[in-house]
């Protein structure tokens, strides 16, 4: 296969390829050693663009105020919603009541300085680094986390968890209900046994609740 | 308004990188880039239920920022021609500034061509992705790509005037 262009390697950060278009670039990526330092580029200059981007979007928002700006606003984020494969969810609001909407799970970097980064799909995180994940406007919801040696374990909802030493690639997904008849650790380890015990291929756990996930590469310091 | 602002944040901070860097390579002035990506967003916003949901919102958002860029540099052009026959700014027009070179390179093509040449050579795309970016059939895109490197030489490197 030859080199994956730029827009390609932008969709697979988003996460917005689907299954088998994303495993064909990852096991390029697995290849070429210049794919991955383009992968790698991307990721840095996100993460420096950041408070840029963050300034952009004040400015963009305060000078375009509108009636109409609310609507927009529904609709872009709901076009969005719908085509982003992984970290957008339809919400259910009880059995029989559906409410269409969306849940992004976020993750950030705690770091000592009291900054935070954002975590973007696919990121490269080390051992010893704080993270904490949520779910704005989500009340209830448990975090499970599945990683590339097996282990499936439940993030705490409050606070942040310290990365161990386990290397390699880690989800991180969010089951929002409040359903305690659902076994999440067992849907998880289920989920990542039929992936074949690659966390990046596990899209869903299929429980009846809404879900929203990401997932980042750990790595030593 | 509150929900505004998130959403906006959430646009700028999915694509914002993507954007700006594509508007980056095409301008070549950071001033315009940061416009341009301004732009680019308030027209994914104005979209609203017009916005391709079935389209991945980065394929969609390079395809508006390519033609947003594209647009701006032969209204550049036109700029710079119109100066230059006034004999205003003839020692910029002669300078080798890279904003300079791309717009000359790309107004070198017919229209249709245009954003064809910075999706080949710039973003290194495939035909497939070619295709399903501008929405013309995969042979139509390998008979225009046939036809830019007829033009540039045969070789994709030698076109490193327009990456």
């Amino acid at each position: 296969m030859s080199c994956v262009s730029n827009l390609a390697l932008d969709r697979l950060l988003v996460d917005e390829l689907a299954l088998p278009e994303r495993a064909r670039i990852e096991r390029h990526l697995a290849a070429c050693s210049t794919c991955r330092e383009r992968k790698g580029a991307f990721v840095v200059e996100a993460r420096a663009l950041a408070p840029l981007l963050a300034a952009e979007a004040a400015r963009a928002a305060a000078s375009h105020r509108s009636p109409r700006r609310s609507v927009w606003a529904v609709s872009v984020v709901a076009g969005l919603a719908a085509a982003m494969c992984l970290v957008m969810v339809e919400r259910q609001a009880s059995d029989t009541t559906r409410v269409k909407g969306s849940a992004a799970l976020e993750a950030v970097v705690l770091r000592g300085d009291g900054s935070q980064i954002s975590v973007l799909p696919g990121d490269t995180l080390h051992a010893g680094e704080r993270v904490q994940f949520r779910v704005p406007g989500a009340s209830t919801y448990t975090l499970v986390a599945l990683d590339e040696n097996g282990a499936v374990s439940r993030y705490p909802t409050a606070g942040s968890i310290e990365l161990d030493s386990a290397i390699g690639a880690e989800r991180v997904i969010a089951v929002l209900c409040d359903r305690p008849d659902i076994d999440v650790l067992a849907a998880a380890r289920a989920a990542l046994h039929a992936a074949g015990g690659d966390p990046r291929r596990v899209e869903r756990l299929g429980v009846p609740c809404p879900e929203a996930t990401i997932w980042f590469e750990q790595r030593p310091r | 308004m509150a929900l505004d602002r998130l959403a906006l944040e959430e646009l700028y901070r999915r694509y914002g990188a993507s954007v700006l860097r594509r508007a980056r390579a095409l301008l070549r002035d950071e001033a315009a880039a940061r416009d341009a990506m301004h732009d680019v967003f308030l027209k994914a916003w104005r979209a609203g239920d017009s916005f391709r949901r079935d389209a991945s919102p980065m394929t969609w958002l390079y395809h508006i920022t390519t033609n947003h860029c594209l647009n701006q540099l032969r209204d550049q052009q036109r700029r710079d021609e119109l100066l230059r026959e006034q004999h205003a700014c003839a020692d910029e027009a002669a300078s080798s500034d890279d904003r300079i070179v791309v717009a000359q390179v790309l107004a070198s093509l017919p229209e249709e061509l245009r954003a064809i040449a910075v999706y080949y050579f710039i973003d290194q795309m495939s035909h497939d992705e070619i295709a399903s970016i501008v929405g013309l059939s995969r042979r139509t895109i390998g008979n225009r790509v046939d036809e830019l490197r007829r033009r540039f030489g045969g070789e994709r490197e030698r076109c490193e005037a327009i990456a």
